[in-house]
């Protein structure tokens, strides 16, 4: 971690935090320059209908394995409005974001944009949004409304893997029941990490013929047709919660297919096509405390994903994935999360590339001290068929109200596993945050 | 079938104000002391906005703002807590289904906004510290501790500050509950306890004390209290903005569903 890096990151941060503030000080400042009623106007009318919120975080790391260099250096920050009036909310949330390991995930964007009407006994919210859905502590079920972002993968926390879906969700509320439509008319596909991207799982093949890629391009958005539409019926009553969902969807992540061809000249190539298809998921989960435990479970049944051949191919089966879980508050400023999931693929075929089973492991515990101002915690994700593992220690420290200081060490185990594979993304790290 | 009750509590409420002036303070029981401020009028349903500072051993400060409303379901309370302050927590609420029965759990959901997500929380942990503070989450309601929970003692009356107190030790009946017992000062004016002592194994581990009453649309509720903790050397300083009462709450406010709206 070089200071010539922590400067930069400084340097930048600072100037994002400037470029930030102006909206979130304005009410104030308005009030300060007093003596223009006109500013005093725009003063009062900003507190009585918008609040705003943000943060800017700096992301600094060091492989633990030579040549020692980072995985993570990046500078991020975040600004949300909120207003109301009346029976309606809006929402703005903007990204800007300066990355030297991932230069793609540079700029500025913004992340959710939606209005919501608030009638009696029902809402509905339109615009882009993140749509969450599920139980699960870190993974991911029956929470597949909006598409993964592999581009930072483990260095973000899941919260931001989620690629925010331009949809209208309309829930009708009763003091049981919550029902749930969505209608998703723009499709986006989950981002994978590619290039140079310390992400990028590389596809290799062994022959030393050119590969040509043919993208059967991605459903049109805007047609009813192509569209995504989502059913959700939730339930939390006194001592449980759940809900059942069926989502109509296309598969975020393309199908590939790769075989070889002839070209002229009696000349060869490797071609990869790679298809969207539709799949139907059914989704189950519930929530019951007893005592100081809270027990949690999620089903989802995907009905007709394509899944990859070892010989290059695809083939249409079946998956099921489920996940038990238990969250425990022994008191003491202990908490301890563990779960269990699987991905069990019906019909399975020895063909396939993945196994029958994919049983995972994952355990949370966290302490407080000093009245909340210090946290360490450590997180491990354990796969059972090959006794690879992902671990996360850290420690985040609150050096005063809104800024928190965070260092952690993540390390993966394996070979060419899940966890494995990226065993060379190993690192240390620190993170600054401070929040307005 | 709630009103019936509702007006069986009032008139209860009403005895138990009115007999103090009829009855000796010798025939008071402990019991006698915890269930008028348990009863205490607090209307039906109430908002405001509460502030915590808290101030480690070396004097740093930090502070936690929060908006709460609350209404009752007889002796029963539904409230939720909406984080204003420190920018970090902004946005998070709190909802509590909280229940007079003992032995049952109550019932409470967390909304963090960076998750987008509700998640169930435990609802046993009560003797758990609240947001850092070294307020317990049993403590947060101050004086509506079910009555049954413990044991009450009568001690006598005593001068705290400037209010006349009747005095009480309470033991808890649960023999796994960290406080071995507590002493309070209840002022004979409101039945509001005014100055708490926590014990634990250890000894007295914790002061509660009220720092300024006052009193709106003819409720009697707390200004500023602290609360001391006297093995950390830690301090909260809690304050109450102005509370409104009785504004006819919709009862669907205190629906998970309301928790992930704008």
């Amino acid at each position: 971690m070089s200071g010539v890096m922590c400067c930069r990151s400084i340097l930048f941060s600072v100037f994002l935090l400037l470029s930030l503030l102006p909206c979130r000080t304005l009410a104030d400042t308005a009030g300060e320059e007093g003596g223009s009623s006109r500013l005093d106007a725009i003063s009062d009318f900003w507190n009585e209908h918008f609040s705003s919120t943000g943060w800017i975080e700096l992301v600094q790391s060091m492989r633990t394995y030579a040549p020692h260099d980072e995985v993570t250096s990046r500078v991020h920050g975040r600004l949300e409005v909120s207003g109301t009036a009346g029976t309606f909310n809006g929402f703005l949330s903007l990204d800007a974001e300066k990355n030297w390991t991932i230069p793609a995930l540079d700029g500025l964007s913004v992340r959710e944009a939606w209005l919501e009407h608030v009638g009696s006994g029902w809402d509905i919210r339109v615009g882009r949004q993140l749509i969450i859905w599920g139980k699960a502590d870190g993974v991911r079920i029956t929470d597949n409304v909006c598409p993964t972002d592999f581009s930072d993968y483990l260095n973000r926390n899941i919260d931001e893997m989620r690629i925010p879906v331009t949809a209208a969700k309309l829930r009708f509320l009763s003091n049981t029941l919550i029902t749930e439509f969505i209608w998703i008319p723009e499709f986006k596909s989950a981002k994978l990490a590619t290039g140079n991207n310390p992400w990028a799982l590389e596809r290799s093949f062994s022959s030393a013929l050119p590969v040509r890629t043919n993208s059967a391009g991605e459903p049109s958005s805007w047609s009813l047709e192509d569209s995504e539409f989502a059913l959700r019926v939730s339930s939390y009553m006194a001592g449980f919660d759940v809900s059942l969902s069926a989502f109509y969807t296309w598969d975020d992540t393309a199908a590939s297919s790769v075989s070889v061809r002839d070209i002229s000249g009696g000349r060869r190539e490797i071609v990869m096509e790679q298809d969207y298809h539709r799949i139907l998921i059914y989704g189950f989960d519930f929530a019951k405390p007893w005592s100081d435990f809270v027990f949690r479970g999620e089903a989802a049944y995907f009905q007709g994903r394509y899944l990859s051949t070892s010989t290059g191919g695809n083939e249409k089966h079946d998956v099921l994935k489920y996940l038990v879980g238990v969250d425990w508050s022994p008191g003491g400023n202990w908490s301890v999360t563990a779960q269990l999931l699987d991905e069990f693929i019906m019909n399975y075929d020895r063909g396939l590339v993945a196994e029958e089973h994919s049983p995972q492991a994952t355990l949370n515990v966290s302490k407080n001290f000093f009245n909340e101002q210090l946290t360490v915690s450590d997180m491990v994700y354990v796969s059972l068929n090959d006794g690879e593992f992902f671990n996360r220690l850290q420690a985040a420290y609150e050096l005063a109200d809104g800024m928190e200081l965070t260092i952690g060490w993540d390390k993966f185990y394996g070979d060419d596993g899940s966890y494995g594979v990226y065993r060379r993304n190993s690192q240390i790290w620190g993170k600054l945050r401070f929040s307005f | 079938m709630s009103c019936s009750i509702r007006g069986m509590l009032a008139v209860l409420a009403l005895m138990f104000i009115i007999t103090p002036s009829l009855a000796r303070a010798e025939e008071l029981t402990g019991t006698d002391v915890i269930t008028k401020m348990r009863l205490r009028p607090d209307g039906d349903d109430r908002k405001g906005t509460v502030s915590m500072t808290l101030v480690n051993r070396r004097g740093a400060k930090r502070v936690r703002v929060m908006e709460q409303i609350a209404k009752d379901y007889g002796m029963d309370r539904k409230a939720i807590i909406v984080f204003k302050e420190p920018a970090d927590v902004r946005g998070t609420k709190f909802l509590s289904w909280t229940y007079d029965a003992p032995g049952r759990d109550d019932d409470k959901w967390l909304y963090i906004p960076s998750m987008k997500k509700v998640r169930r929380i435990s609802g046993s942990a009560n003797n758990d510290f609240f947001m850092g503070s070294d307020f317990t989450y049993d403590d947060i309601d101050m004086g509506r501790r079910n009555v049954s929970k413990d044991t009450h003692t009568y001690l006598g009356e005593d001068m705290r500050g400037v209010y006349e107190c009747w005095k009480v030790e309470s033991i808890p009946v649960d023999k796994d509950d960290p406080v071995r017992r507590r002493v309070l000062w209840v002022d004979k004016k409101t039945c509001i306890p005014v100055y708490l002592e926590y014990y634990t194994d250890q000894g007295l581990s914790r002061v509660y004390e009220v720092l300024e009453l006052q009193q709106q649309q003819g409720f009697w509720n707390v200004k500023s209290a602290r609360m001391r903790n006297l093995e950390t050397e830690h301090q909260t300083l809690m304050e109450f903005s102005p509370f409104v009462y009785d504004i006819g709450v919709d009862d669907n406010l205190f629906q998970v569903a309301v928790l992930q709206r704008g």
